[in-house]
């Protein structure tokens, strides 16, 4: 059993840090200038975000409609790690851990525009009280 | 003064697309001038250091000045290179582990694989008469010997020069190719390590692959550090020593009649080459509150050790703009020293000792070409990277 035991903990708590992410001064600006859409495919438990960096609109499971350029594949605990911070991406691309379809280079982009918002997913975790998915 | 030289530190950015071999080392003398330490705004501020004495002091108190992050701005690797970035006490474990391939005995047997790689080099343009001898000779001749060292197949050779270029040289301007060929390594590696560790044939590899410390294997980051590190040092930085020795001795025609007529000057002439010509430019942070010559730092500041300049401090090294090819003392920091004295040390001055014993010895006359156009690779791995030569067209030794 992963971290998420259902995919309506995981949109929450994932979906809480993207929007965070869209409200932050300055980071806001930095992801919209990416322009990158993407759709994260997520297993245990099957999940699916897709996120228009462009626009900062998110959409979950079945209520997407958007085309995305680029196509991740990962466990959610694998995604659960990288926003805890504790995911290396390169290596974790490396490794098959996360495939990508589309472009590489996109995903590199985004990664460390990411990197601020480490901790504050661990407190929203912690304001949930499940500081054990923190580890 | 030549032009677009830097005047002031605050000014100072070692990946300024004007940073040229005209005016690169008097920018370095013009700052130490001033300072021997002074302030650049770059990347956020950063200490530069291009005094002798003051790099010394920095690199023999590793408590003080961390190796990590080595890189400014940093590669897209988001691990450390391992064991250069690892702080003490833990460094010692790590550079422990391959520190036997890389003793001086090892690299003496070294000493024929190499001159095998040079005459094969040198046969394929021989008969020509000119050539870019970067391309021909700087270039190869470390992926191969790297290869060797590493238990490579050579003909992946290419991929590893194009790997290493795209780490090294554009990751402050193209950070995502660079990361796509992190990529491309960590992939190459992870692949080369499972391979080892299901048959073990005694090489670098297997050596990683079976590698303990304290009773654990090394996890997949700590593998990674060490292969991006002995693939892009072995190679990149040999590169650019040897291509600035190249330009000079094809410039100087009295120092390469000299050595080609006694090449018992070769040794400590290659220790100068080294002196004059350091490739690398590593990073330091402060762990605390420290002062260094005079100037107080703060915990977390970084600091630009520009070994070249410090290589050039007449301080330490009297007429120091000058080629000595004799010179003794010569206590130049072109491998660093200390803890994190450069491993491959030995072997880096073996393979451009044999480099100049036989280039010598087929190609005496060689010479830059009439309007030749030279390039500098500036960053934190410097050096000259074309020299178009001519010579007397040779005869092929091989089959």
């Amino acid at each position: 059993m992963g971290a998420y035991k259902s995919a309506e903990d995981l949109y929450k708590y994932m979906g809480q840090i993207f929007a965070l992410a869209f409200e932050t001064d300055g980071l806001k600006e930095k992801l919209n200038a990416t322009g990158v859409t993407l759709k994260l495919n997520l297993t245990d438990p099957d999940s699916v975000i897709a996120v228009d960096f462009g626009n900062g609109v998110v959409q979950y499971g079945n209520d997407i409609t958007m085309d995305v350029a680029v196509d991740l594949q990962m466990t959610a605990d694998t995604a659960h790690r990288f926003w805890l911070g504790k995911l290396n991406v390169p290596l974790a691309i490396a490794k098959r851990d996360i495939k990508v379809h589309g472009s590489v280079q996109k995903v590199l982009k985004l990664a460390p525009l990411m990197q601020p918002l480490h901790e504050q997913y661990q407190q929203i975790l912690k304001d949930a009280g499940l500081e054990e998915m923190i580890g | 003064m030549a032009d677009n030289a830097v005047r002031k530190y605050s000014e100072y950015d070692h990946h300024a697309p004007d940073i040229s071999l005209e005016n690169v080392h008097e920018s370095w003398d013009t700052l130490r001038a001033q300072c021997p330490i002074g302030r650049s705004d770059a990347y956020g501020g950063m200490w530069v250091v291009t005094g002798y004495a003051e790099a010394h002091e920095i690199f023999h108190d590793p408590e003080a000045f961390s190796s990590t992050p080595l890189i400014i701005p940093p590669f897209p690797q988001a691990m450390k290179m391992v064991p250069v970035e690892i702080d003490p006490p833990d460094h010692f474990k790590y550079r422990t582990l391959v520190a036997t391939p890389f003793s001086p005995r090892h690299a003496e047997k070294m000493v024929e694989p190499l001159r095998v790689i040079v005459n094969r080099l040198i046969d394929d343009f021989i008969e020509d008469g000119q050539c870019d001898i970067y391309q021909t000779v700087a270039t190869p001749y470390p992926t191969l010997m790297g290869t060797i060292m590493l238990g490579l197949p050579d003909s992946d050779a290419k991929l590893f020069e194009d790997w290493t270029h795209k780490i090294i040289h554009m990751s402050a301007t193209d950070f995502e190719v660079a990361g796509e060929a992190v990529i491309e390594l960590y992939s190459y590696f992870y692949a080369l390590l499972e391979d080892r560790r299901a048959k073990p044939c005694g090489d670098m590899m297997s050596l990683l692959a079976e590698a303990e410390l304290e009773g654990e294997k090394l996890t997949d980051e700590e593998l990674m550090g060490f292969c991006l590190l002995l693939l892009i040092a072995s190679i990149d930085t040999s590169q650019k020593a040897i291509g600035s020795m190249l330009w000079q001795l094809a410039t100087q025609p009295e120092v390469r009649t000299r050595l080609a007529a006694d090449p018992k000057l070769i040794p400590p002439a290659v220790e100068e080459f080294l002196r004059l010509w350091a490739p690398v430019q590593p990073a330091r942070r402060a762990t605390r509150d420290v002062e260094v010559g005079g100037i107080p730092m703060k915990e977390g500041d970084q600091l630009l050790v520009l070994l070249g300049a410090a290589n050039r401090d007449d301080r330490e090294f009297p007429g120091a703009a000058q080629t000595v090819l004799d010179r003794s003392p010569n206590r130049h920091l072109t491998f660093g020293t200390h803890i994190h004295r450069c491993l491959g040390s030995h072997i880096a001055r073996l393979e451009m000792q044999v480099l100049l014993e036989e280039l010598l010895r087929r190609l005496p006359d060689f010479e830059l070409q009439d309007g030749a156009e030279i390039e500098w690779s500036k960053g934190q791995v410097q050096g000259v990277v074309k020299v178009p030569i001519r010579f007397t067209p040779g005869t092929r030794e091989g089959a």
